[in-house]
C-alpha cells in the first residue's frame, strides 16, 4: 500500500499538506516525511486496514470516485494517497460539505461536488473515468447507487454496508449476505470484512469489476 | 458513426469515432450554453449526455453514451483540470440551499401525523364498509394497504356469509378503498421526502437515529436551533409532555422517555435498560445536534459511542435487578 505506514498498531498517511490537519489529528515525522495519524473510530477505510484487508489498489496516480464524501475526513487520506491522482468527492448535504470544500481549497487533487449519488447523470460532465469507487452513505438502497455508478468504472471498489440504514429488524450477517449476492451480480468480491470493535455492525467489501 | 455532443465543466466537445472532432472552451464558465449551442449548429444530429441541456436545444440524448465514456477516458490528454471551478459551484449552491429548511420540515411531519390518523379512520372504515360485503377478507388480511388493494382491483369469487349489494354499493367501496391507497402512496413519497431533507439538514443526527425520529424531535422543540440549543435532559422526555406535567403536578413518577422511545434500540430492549439507554442516546442527540447546527461538520465518532455504550449497558445490565424489599 503506497504511502501508509503501520507503527505500533496504528496507521498513518503521508501529509500531502504538510503541517496542515484536517480533523485534529496527530502529526508525526518518520525517515524525514511528515504522517498523519489515520482514526479508525473515524474512518471505516482505516478500520478495514486494520482489520486485515490485504490489498488496498491505490496508486499514487489514481482517479477515485468518493461516493458519501460528508466533511472530508476519509477523503483526505485518500487524497494523501493519490497524491498525483484525483479524488471526486460527492456529498449531497450542503451542511456536511462545507468542511470539505475548505479541505479542498488546500488539497489540489481533491474536487467537490454537491449531488445526490443516486443520480449519476447530474454529475457524468464533472468527473471523468476511475480507478476505484469508494462508497460509504448508509442508504438502504446502497448497492443500487453503486451499481448505477460503475458506468464510470474500469478497475476495483470499495464499499461500506451499515446494516442499521438498510433493516433495522433483521440481523446484519443476513443484511451483509444479501448485499453481498447483490454485489457479486455485477462484480467479483475480493475482500469482505466486519469493522468491529471500531464501527458496530458495518461491513467493508473490497470489489473487481 | 454517430456524432455525439459532450461537455464538462470547462469545454464542449463534438466527439466521432473516439476522436474529438472540435472543441470550444468556454468563455464564461457559469453560462456554457453559447458555446454548447455555436457547437451544436455545426453537428446537429449530435447526441448529448446531459438531460436537461438535451431537452432545452431539443437535441437527441443518450445516457451514458460513447462520446461521454471517450471523453471521461481522456481528459488528461484533453485538458487540465483544476478545482478551483468545483469549489465555487459548491459555495454557490450551498449559498442557495435555503436557511429555513426546518420550518419546511416541520410542516411537513405534522402533515405526515394528521395523514396518517386520517389514513387510519380510513383504512377502518373500509374494513367496516367492505365487512359487509365480504367479511371473510377482513378476517384474512392484516395488512391495511394489502386489505385496500385487495378491495379495488378483485371480485369476491368464493361463498361468503357477506350481503349480496348492488353493483352501485360495490363501486362506491372500490373507489373509497381507491382513494385510500392514493392518500397511503402520497404518505410514502412524503416519508422519502422528510428523510431525504433531513438526511441533508442533519448528518450527524441521522447517523445516530432514524431521520424521521430526527425530524419529529425537531418538530417538537419548535426548530433547529431550538433542538441544538436543549439539555440532554429535556430531550430524553420530548414527547412526554403529559407525563412530565403530571410528575411535576402530582409527584407523580417521572418519566423516562419521551418521543426518543420510538428507537428500536430503547423499545426493543429490557424494561429495566431502557432508562439507561434512553439517557445515553438523549446526550448523544444533544452533542449531534450542536454539531450539525452550528458546523454541520461529520463526526462517524458520535455514533460510535453510542454503540459502545449501549452494548456495556447490555453487559452490565443482563439480568433483572432483584427488588427489594
Ligand atoms: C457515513 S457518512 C460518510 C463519512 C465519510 N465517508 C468519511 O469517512 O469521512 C455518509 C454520508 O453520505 C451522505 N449521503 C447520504 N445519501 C447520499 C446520496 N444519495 N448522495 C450523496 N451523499 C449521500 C450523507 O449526507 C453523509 O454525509
Amino acid at each position: 500500500m503506497e504511502n501508509i505506514i503501520k507503527k505500533d498498531e496504528r496507521i498513518y498517511t503521508k501529509n500531502l499538506v504538510p503541517r496542515e490537519t484536517v480533523y485534529n489529528e496527530k502529526l508525526i515525522k518518520f525517515e524525514g516525511m511528515e504522517y498523519r495519524y489515520w482514526d479508525p473510530f473515524r474512518s471505516k477505510l482505516s478500520a478495514a486496514i486494520l482489520n486485515g484487508l490485504h490489498d488496498l489498489p491505490l496508486k499514487k496516480n489514481s482517479k477515485v470516485l468518493y461516493l458519501g464524501a460528508a466533511s472530508g475526513t476519509t477523503p483526505s487520506h485518500v487524497s494523501d494517497i493519490v497524491e498525483n491522482g484525483r479524488v471526486y468527492c460527492v456529498e449531497f448535504s450542503p451542511r456536511a460539505i462545507r468542511k470539505l470544500v475548505n479541505i479542498c481549497e488546500k488539497r489540489k487533487n481533491m474536487f467537490p461536488i454537491l449531488e445526490d449519488a443516486n443520480y449519476p447523470e447530474r454529475y457524468a460532465h464533472l468527473i471523468e473515468n476511475v480507478d476505484f469507487i469508494y462508497q460509504d452513505i448508509a442508504q438502504p438502497n446502497q448497492t443500487e447507487i453503486l451499481i448505477k455508478n460503475s458506468i464510470f468504472l474500469k478497475g476495483y471498489g470499495a464499499l461500506c454496508i451499515k446494516a442499521r440504514s438498510i433493516d433495522v429488524t433483521l440481523h446484519p450477517e443476513k443484511i451483509f449476505k444479501r448485499e453481498k449476492k447483490k454485489l457479486e451480480e455485477h462484480f467479483e468480491v475480493l475482500e469482505s470484512l466486519r469493522l468491529e470493535p471500531y464501527a458496530k455492525d458495518h461491513a467493508f467489501f473490497l470489489f473487481k469489476q | 458513426m454517430k456524432e455525439y455532443l459532450v461537455f464538462n465543466a470547462f469545454g464542449a466537445f463534438a466527439v466521432k469515432d473516439k476522436k474529438v472532432l472540435e472543441h470550444k472552451f468556454f468563455k464564461d464558465l457559469k453560462n456554457p450554453i453559447k458555446e454548447i449551442k455555436e457547437l451544436y449548429e455545426k453537428y446537429p444530429d449530435s447526441v448529448f449526455e446531459n438531460r436537461e441541456i438535451a431537452e432545452r436545444l431539443n437535441a437527441k440524448h443518450e445516457f451514458p453514451n460513447e462520446g461521454g465514456i471517450f471523453l471521461r477516458d481522456n481528459i488528461d490528454s484533453i485538458m487540465k483540470l483544476d478545482n478551483e471551478y468545483y469549489i465555487n459551484l459548491v459555495k454557490e449552491k450551498i449559498k442557495k440551499a435555503s436557511e429555513s429548511k426546518d420550518k419546511v420540515i416541520i410542516q411537513a411531519v405534522q402533515a405526515l401525523e394528521q395523514v396518517d390518523q386520517s389514513l387510519n379512520f380510513f383504512f377502518e372504515r373500509l374494513r367496516e364498509w367492505y365487512g359487509l360485503y365480504f367479511p371473510e377478507l377482513c378476517d384474512r388480511i392484516e395488512n391495511h394497504a394489502e386489505f385496500a388493494g385487495i378491495v379495488k382491483n378483485e371480485e369476491r369469487k368464493e361463498k361468503s356469509m357477506g350481503a349480496d349489494l348492488e353493483d352501485t354499493d360495490i363501486e362506491m367501496m372500490k373507489s373509497f378503498a381507491d382513494k385510500t391507497l392514493e392518500m397511503y402512496n402520497f404518505r410514502e413519497e412524503l416519508v422519502r421526502y422528510i428523510k431525504e431533507n433531513i438526511e441533508k439538514l442533519t448528518p450527524n443526527l441521522s447517523n445516530l437515529i432514524n431521520p424521521l425520529l430526527v425530524a419529529k424531535l425537531i418538530s417538537l422543540a419548535g426548530s433547529f436551533k431550538n433542538l441544538a440549543m436543549l439539555p440532554a435532559s429535556t430531550i430524553q422526555v420530548l414527547g412526554a409532555e403529559p407525563a412530565l406535567f403530571r410528575h411535576l403536578r402530582k409527584g407523580a413518577k417521572p418519566p423516562k422517555h419521551g418521543i426518543i422511545f420510538q428507537d428500536p434500540r430503547i423499545h426493543t430492549a429490557p424494561r429495566w435498560q431502557r432508562g439507561k439507554i434512553a439517557r445515553s442516546m438523549a446526550s448523544k442527540i444533544a452533542i449531534a445536534a450542536r454539531l450539525d447546527f452550528y458546523s454541520g461538520e461529520f463526526d462517524e465518532s458520535v455514533s460510535e459511542a453510542f454503540e459502545i455504550r449501549l452494548d456495556a449497558i447490555r453487559r452490565k445490565y443482563k439480568e433483572r435487578p432483584k427488588k427489594r424489599r
